[in-house]
């Protein structure tokens, strides 16, 4: 019961702290919303379904990716050792996934919308929002390691960027052929595969940063 | 595990690759239509993905060592692992396209199995960026081996994944004739077999006076 207490209360403080900080927030969703709209700009009468699906996981890939970063490079070091001090590890690793879940889910509906404003019609948005959910709990748990892992050493975005880039390649390619059959109106017996293999990959994800984190966390 | 290589080992290794060498040049190998004398690419390239394999796999089980002792020991050793494995998988992307050129008609197409190569040796380098950006020695292998870690991991998860996705031009997928199936006939097996293990043995020997070399040059 007291890990579930502080971890709520964890996951609390954390999105009390991203609202503190209007900066890290704001610029956040303004880099999505102007990414998405450039690329509505530069790609105008050549959007088919096909590279709209490569456009829009492109922009949450990377908007993602600058959330995450900001948000590490956010917290100070007296905070941590604070942090350090209360709670374990594995609350807080799970604080910080589920935050980064809430967070890149919030980017992908956003994105989503401004799609649909846009003129992009999606067959089936349940089973797409859907995928996104897992998306976002997969990108969770590889980023909110890596994040970690990235404000240890020297160089920040481009090094974060060389080590997630691979890491999530099987994921976005996935999501990517899940996307086109969904466009596709593919039948769900083929369609589930597909999901089970998300659900497997966010299941490793987060095993994977919750097991390993402990190890980068007592520096 | 395999730290002092035997003498015996070093001479089996020499003898096998020579003998793959030998026969793998001269001996008799079935006429199949385009593949033709390509085939003999058989003896050199897959055993070099078995070599970069093997040496990752105890490159894997070196980090989970050092992560539950601690001990930099065992971090240089999984590093002098990753490094060799690298050489072979770098031997075997040049290898394969030769084969390429001559089969397919082109050094690189798009196929699950060449990307999968390709950002597997992508993970692979981002590992050593990592780790000359930092510059404490404890620090640089702790991160190092978790991220080793989970490249590892989904390296696996990419194998399994990648060639389910979409079909496949190279041998073995998507209906295409494979080696083992159609035109490993049972003289090729009397080669292949020795020259993977040849190959295994002889990337585990250069690891080893790597790690030697790298422990002399070290504090540790």
């Amino acid at each position: 019961m007291a890990f579930v207490s502080a971890l709520i209360s964890l996951i609390f403080n954390e999105f009390k702290n991203e609202f503190r900080s209007k900066a890290t927030i704001f610029s956040t969703f303004l880099f999505l919303i102007s990414s998405t709209y450039l690329s509505y700009m530069l790609f105008k009468g050549l959007i088919n379904k096909p590279v709209w699906s490569a456009i829009y996981w492109l922009v949450f890939l990377f908007s993602a990716l600058c959330c995450a970063l900001m948000n590490a490079n956010q917290q100070n070091r007296s905070r941590l050792l604070y942090v350090y001090q209360i709670v374990s590890s594995e609350s807080f690793i799970v604080a910080r996934i589920v935050f980064y879940a809430l967070y890149f889910f919030t980017l992908g509906l956003l994105s989503l919308l401004l799609w649909t404003l846009l003129g992009i019609e999606l067959y089936n948005p349940l089973l797409f929002i859907q995928m996104l959910f897992f998306q976002s709990i997969i990108f969770s748990g590889f980023l909110s390691l890596i994040s970690f892992l990235s404000t240890k050493t020297t160089q920040g975005f481009a090094l974060m960027s060389v080590l997630s880039f691979p890491i999530l390649l099987p994921d976005l390619l996935i999501v990517q052929k899940l996307t086109h059959l969904l466009e596709d109106q593919i039948q769900w017996a083929i369609l589930s595969k597909y999901y089970l293999a998300l659900l497997i990959l966010s299941l490793i994800s987060v095993g994977l940063s919750v097991v390993l984190f402990p190890y980068i966390w007592s520096e | 595990m395999l730290t002092y290589l035997s003498k015996y080992q070093k001479y089996l290794c020499i003898v096998l690759l020579v003998y793959t060498c030998v026969m793998g040049l001269l001996g008799a190998v079935p006429a199949r239509h385009i593949l033709n004398e390509t085939i003999r690419n058989l003896y050199f390239h897959v055993p070099m993905w078995f070599a970069m394999f093997f040496l990752l796999i105890v490159a894997f089980v070196y980090q989970v060592k050092y992560l539950s002792s601690f001990d930099l020991t065992y971090d240089l050793k999984a590093t002098s692992y990753v490094q060799v494995a690298l050489v072979f998988g770098v031997l075997g992307l040049l290898t394969g396209m030769l084969w390429a050129k001559f089969t397919w008609g082109a050094w690189w197409v798009s196929d699950p199995k060449l990307n999968g190569t390709a950002i597997s040796m992508l993970m692979y380098l981002a590992f050593f960026v990592l780790r000359s950006s930092v510059d404490s020695k404890v620090l640089k292998a702790k991160l190092s081996s978790v991220y080793a870690i989970i490249s590892f991991v989904m390296l696996i998860v990419f194998l399994i994944i990648l060639p389910r996705m979409t079909d496949s031009l190279h041998p073995g997928n998507g209906g295409n004739p494979a080696f083992s199936k159609y035109d490993l006939d049972n003289n090729m097996r009397l080669v292949f077999y020795p020259a993977v293990i040849g190959w295994i043995l002889l990337s585990n020997w250069i690891t080893q006076l790597l790690i030697r070399i790298e422990i002399l040059n070290s504090d540790v």
